[in-house]
């Protein structure tokens, strides 16, 4: 249906126009998730349509023959699927944003849902068209929008840095892309997805890879990749918290798409080699992210930092499965084990988009209950938010990814993955033990994010915790039904995930008793086993055996104060702090990850220096001079290793000059 | 799903439990110069505690049901575990299945310290974190050497192929890590760190009474049946019997030499502080990535 | 001849790997000595396995025993009776681990793939002969990172030795013909040399109370 495609940008676009003239915070909430949940509808019968049916929706606007371009609403099943998550996602936030926002009394309200919708419309937008061209275009707008919403408490001058940084990071990369899509231009006189990949497949090897590395490096900053990526530990706090939900959940989301759209059909016979080291680069990049991100979240005491640092640890978990797959793909005999690992990166995209938006509406929840996000300084607030403390303790699970919930299933894939792909290629087995402890550590922070701040005594600083809305706790709800129903039934949304890819799932799992699944073991991967209903049902069972237990004795409860050692405690000395939390642990692993630094813009105080030869000519070069002439003299320091290595430098040179005569 | 394994495995982690820590409290009695309890004296512990009033500090649901919630995590975790009954597991799950459900019953332990809102109970549930990520490692690093050697992630396999290929360079290493780790894992003494009793008044247990920490002990204690069976049906699993019974009851009696060499070294050891043991596990990781490389390189 | 199993040259290479990462990033000097005495002892295992195929290495196993596997820790043991702890050097471990192991997977690489400049690839005995030379030249590499990257002057004694078992490692394959009178001047030169370097090391600790190289810098500008 290619007119309701078409009908959803129309629908933000008039919202973002119809919402941005609202006064009230409350009358321009609820127009634009009227707006926003109509396009919704639309965007799901149409990506439903395209998901199941396999076909493609295809609806042309313009077109600009000189270029090889064209503006075309156009679908196919990966982009159907990504549609689904962004604008699923993004209904869930917009209907959050409508009792949140009012703790902003003094901004504009028709800025934020304008600003909101024009976002949601660039999200869609890419996952819609098929050139490249316009997919920059459109990853401009949003990148653009995202700034402003990023940037909406501007007096903070901590909020305007981050916006900063966010902005010229983000703005290099894309330069880069745009960069990679002339070449590519250049090479094959067109802008169109296949059209490129055709270029790729067939340039040299020494264009491809530099192609491939500035795309990786555009997609990456944008997925928020370790060195890449360091801008998100501070923009996607200083949003609003509806706004971070939506970063963090869908907008990270489409670097790993950019980085499936470049590298999807490039293995094969002609590329296959290269595309081995560029797997390697890409689940390397994975890993330390995860690694890097898992451990420095665990040093956090604000919520919404430490669940900044998580996503950098969770699209390092989908980077690692993306590398799994480019390594074996087009490998003949191994293409389960390419399967597997794109089956556990889309997987994880899904359930992470699913579970972290939820995480930062809780985080957003205890913003708005205490006006404070120091973890430091909250406890208890679960008495006045049942609701969301059920969907925050359901969110916290997934992102432990403990069963029975959908992180655990992602997980469960991707180590499958990686173990596999490790019969195969042995680095991949250290990729799953590091996984493995990073997962442990995602139980660390994430335990500490929920139990700080939800369970435990109420806080005594600071003001009495005062319950959410019902729309927020609505939305938080809706997301913790999906985490558990996909927990439970995973093959079913596996099948979905692997429509999306266009692929056959039956190659691999099959179904098992009882809603279980268990692979094949035909291709090359490792038999593996999981049947979540069956474990939910016995552990259930158990559960209620437990009680039974319990009751044998029919001793009777009674309610007593806690016990501190026999001794009377002030209030305040009993409450063991956030910051408390894995000291030891935290000494151990000195600070992992090192800053980017972004250079500060020079006033116009330069300009009068720039008619004084003396300042900037003749100083600096007897300067430089100087410093030179002392860099020399720092060779003879007088520490024996430093001789030893200009020794072994010499050496090593002087052989491979041999080398290269002889050879 | 094998309704006949599940059933044996069930009651063998529920019955046998408590008979490896009596075994335990009469070695380490023995080593002190005392008589020591019957072995016995645990069920009847367990019994007596289920009489005993519940008092609850805490009128949150999760401290209320945490308890149950931990113990039917790790019966779920032995029904998955191989215990020499045929075949395999009762459940359908492999290796992180296993991990995981494990971690599940970890977390709910932790939830319910921070429901309890005493601080010497957060104290303790930081300290099981902590010790979980120095010690799980090696775990997995083990299971996945044995996964490498077998092909396959599902633990039955894991056990059959030791049976068939006979000992090998990086499964012996890799036993050697696990064993290694084995007093951390079963939480005793110098690795008692999350319970403390004279630094962290038990730690998670502190606010815990009655039927809650009868519940609570058994799940410690089938935890700690469960390591020690891992680690004798995938690393030592020699002789093969033939008869299922026969096996049943060899493994039961590994697992019992297991725990005597466990309370012998828990009976003469200090306590180790937090980062003491994560040096040391440290270094036991190293073994265990040994291990990893050695079957890394098919030995 | 009976061939010489590869499982076990296999296994042997990469335990002796293994202990040499240990002797360059463990912190305890003692700890450290261990260590190389368990590489030592596996250098002396690997001779005599490859005697197999060439009966004189028997001879140099006996003497790599008594020389690495005894006289050598037993000079370090000496040496770090009253310092333990060593200096802490600038790289912490996480990144040397990391470092070392990517330097050791590209020069085995490398080595295994041109063994043929250096050894005839196409005889009876090729295959253990690269493998050996890859090994050979792998510890050779490790020796020099500790020269180099370690700040303190035990280390690089240690470093040293690595570096010298290495090569005597690699004269297996490269000069098969070798006599045991050469062979026993090169192992009785190996004990002169660490013994000396250990003398002068125990003189500097007493004059400069310690043995942090950096701070060894009398002679620059």
């Amino acid at each position: 249906m290619v007119g309701s495609l078409e009908i959803v940008f129309v629908l933000l676009f008039v919202g973002a126009i119809v919402s941005g003239v609202m006064r009230s915070w409350r009358s321009a909430g609820v127009t634009a998730t009227v707006f926003v949940a109509l396009a919704t509808v639309f965007a799901w019968l149409a990506g439903w349509k395209v998901l199941l049916g396999g076909g493609a929706a295809y609806g042309l606007i313009f077109r600009l023959p000189t270029l090889g371009s064209e503006l075309a609403v156009s679908l196919d099943p990966l982009g159907a699927g990504f549609l689904l998550v962004i604008t699923g996602v993004s209904l869930a936030a917009t209907i959050y944003s409508i009792g949140y926002m009012s703790i902003y009394r003094d901004k504009s309200p028709g800025t934020f849902y304008a600003l909101l919708q024009l976002f949601i419309a660039g999200m869609a937008g890419v996952a819609c068209v098929a050139d490249w061209l316009f997919f920059i275009v459109l990853w401009e707008l949003m990148t653009l929008a995202s700034y402003f919403l990023v940037t909406f408490e501007r007096d903070d001058p901590a909020v305007a840095r981050a916006g900063f940084k966010y902005f010229v990071m983000t703005h290099v990369a894309s330069a880069g892309l745009l960069v990679a899509a002339i070449v590519l231009w250049r090479l094959t006189g067109s802008f169109a997805f296949g059209a490129h990949k055709a270029g790729l497949m067939g340039a040299s090897s020494s264009i491809r890879n530099v192609v491939l590395a500035l795309y990786f490096i555009a997609f990456a900053t944008k997925a928020g990749i370790y060195p890449f990526g360091d801008w998100l530990p501070d923009a996607h706090p200083a949003a609003p918290s509806g706004v971070s939900a939506i970063l963090s959940g869908v907008m990270i989301k489409l670097g790993a798409y950019g980085v499936l759209r470049v590298f999807w059909g490039l293995g094969g016979a002609g590329a296959a080699g290269g595309m081995m080291t560029w797997g390697i680069i890409v689940a390397s990049f994975g890993v330390l992210s995860a690694f890097v991100g898992g451990l420095t979240a665990m040093r956090e005491n604000d919520a919404k930092r430490l669940l900044a640092y998580s996503s950098i640890s969770q699209t390092g978990y989908i980077f690692l499965a993306l590398g799994i797959w480019i390594t074996f793909a087009g490998r003949v005999g191994l293409e389960s084990l390419a399967l597997l690992g794109l089956l556990g990166a889309g997987f994880h995209i899904l359930n992470d988009a699913i579970y972290k938006s939820l995480l930062f509406l809780s985080a957003g929840s205890i913003l708005y209950s205490t006006g404070t996000r120091d973890l430091d300084r909250v406890g208890g607030i679960s008495r006045v938010m049942p609701v969301a403390a059920a969907a925050g303790l359901v969110g916290v699970l997934s992102l432990a990814g403990l069963p029975p919930t959908n992180g655990f299933a992602s997980k469960w894939v991707i180590y499958q993955a990686s173990i596999s792909g490790g019969f195969q290629f042995s680095p991949f087995i250290a990729a799953a033990v590091v996984a493995f402890f990073v997962s442990l550590s995602t139980l660390a922070y994430s335990m500490k994010f929920f139990c700080t701040a939800f369970l435990g005594p109420s806080s005594t600083e600071g003001t009495e915790p005062r319950p959410i809305p019902g729309t927020m706790s609505f939305a938080q709800a809706v997301l913790a039904l999906i985490c558990l129903a996909i927990g439970l039934a995973p093959l079913w949304a596996m099948r979905l995930v692997s429509a999306a890819f266009s692929s056959s799932l039956p190659s691999i799992y099959r179904n098992g008793f009882f809603g279980g699944m268990s692979t094949l073991g035909a291709g090359g991967e490792a038999p593996a086993a999981w049947s979540p209903i069956a474990a939910v049902v016995v552990l259930l069972v158990c559960f209620a055996l437990a009680q039974i237990i319990r009751g044998l004795g029919r001793s009777s409860a009674r309610s007593v104060p806690g016990w501190y050692g026999g001794e009377e405690h002030a209030e305040n000395d009993l409450r063991f702090r956030a910051r408390g939390f894995y000291s030891p642990f935290n000494e151990a692993f000195p600070k992992v990850y090192l800053r980017v630094p972004v250079p500060r813009l020079p006033g116009l105080g330069r300009l009068r220096s720039a008619f004084d030869l003396d300042t900037w000519f003749y100083n600096p070069l007897v300067r430089g001079g100087e410093r030179a002439v002392n860099k020399v003299s720092r060779s003879h320091v007088g520490i024996p290793q430093l001789y030893m290595i200009w020794q072994v430098a010499g050496m090593v040179l002087v052989i491979a000059i041999l080398f290269l005569i002889v050879r | 799903m094998h309704a006949g394994t599940i059933a044996i495995n069930g009651l063998l982690a529920l019955l046998l439990a408590p008979l490896f820590d009596g075994v335990t409290r009469k070695v380490r009695a023995i080593v002190h110069s005392r008589k020591g309890p019957p072995l016995t004296q645990t069920y009847m512990d367990i019994l007596k505690l289920l009489g005993k009033e519940d008092l609850r500090c805490t009128t949150s649901a999760i401290f209320r049901f945490a308890p149950a919630a931990a113990f039917a995590s790790f019966l779920v975790v032995a029904l998955l575990t191989p215990m020499g009954a045929y075949p395999g597991t009762g459940l359908n799950g492999d290796m992180i299945v296993w991990i995981y459900f494990l971690t599940f019953g970890a977390a709910a332990i932790i939830l319910m310290a921070s429901a309890s809102g005493n601080p010497f109970a957060k104290m303790g549930g930081a300290r099981e974190i902590m010790l979980l990520l120095s010690v799980e490692p090696i775990v997995v690093a083990s299971l996945i050497t044995a996964a490498v050697k077998s092909r396959s992630l599902l633990l039955p396999d894991m056990s059959a192929h030791n049976f068939t290929a006979g000992p090998s360079v990086s499964m012996a290493v890799a036993g050697v890590a696990l064993f290694l780790a084995l007093q951390a894992t079963l939480g005793r003494l110098p690795f008692d760190i999350a319970e403390a009793e004279s630094e962290v008044v038990g730690g998670a247990l502190v606010e815990q009474g009655g039927p809650s920490l009868a519940l609570l002990k058994m799940a410690l204690l089938m935890r700690q049946a469960i390591y020690s069976y891992i680690l004798v049906q995938v690393f030592i699993p020699w002789p093969a019997l033939s008869p299922w019974p026969l096996m049943l009851v060899s493994s039961a009696v590994k697992v019992a030499v297991i725990f005597v060499l466990a309370a012998v070294i828990e009976a003469v050891s200090p306590r180790l502080r937090i980062d003491q043991a994560m040096t040391y596990m440290s270094r036991v990781l190293f073994v265990a990535l040994a291990a990893l490389a050695f079957a890394a390189i098919g030995v | 001849m009976s061939g010489v199993s590869a499982p076990l040259i296999h296994t042997l290479s990469l335990a002796m790997i293994i202990t040499s990462f240990a002797a360059v990033e463990a912190r305890n000097l003692r700890n450290a000595t261990i260590a190389y005495l368990f590489q030592a002892l596996l250098v002396t295992g690997l001779l005599a396995a490859y005697s197999v195929q060439n009966p004189a290495l028997i001879f140099w196993a006996a003497t790599a025993l008594v020389t690495k596997a005894v006289l050598v820790p037993w000079f370090l043991w000496r040496a770090t009776a009253g310092a333990e702890q060593e200096t802490k050097p600038l790289i912490n471990f996480g990144v040397s681990a990391v470092l070392l192991l990517a330097l050791l997977a590209t020069m085995f690489k490398l080595m295994h793939a041109n063994a043929g400049l250096f050894i005839d690839v196409t005889g009876e005995f090729a295959a253990l002969a690269q493998t050996n030379l890859a090994v050979a030249f792998t510890i050779f590499v490790l020796g020099i990172y500790a020269i180099l990257t370690r700040r303190d002057a035990i280390k690089t004694v240690i470093g040293l030795c690595l570096l010298e078992n290495g090569v005597h490692l690699s004269l297996v394959s490269l000069a098969p013909a070798i006599k045991e009178t050469a062979l026993a001047g090169i192992a009785t030169e190996v004990v002169v040399t660490v013994y000396l370097l250990l003398y002068i090391i125990g003189g500097i600790r007493e004059k400069f109370k310690t043995t942090d190289t950096f701070k060894l810098s009398e002679l620059h500008w």
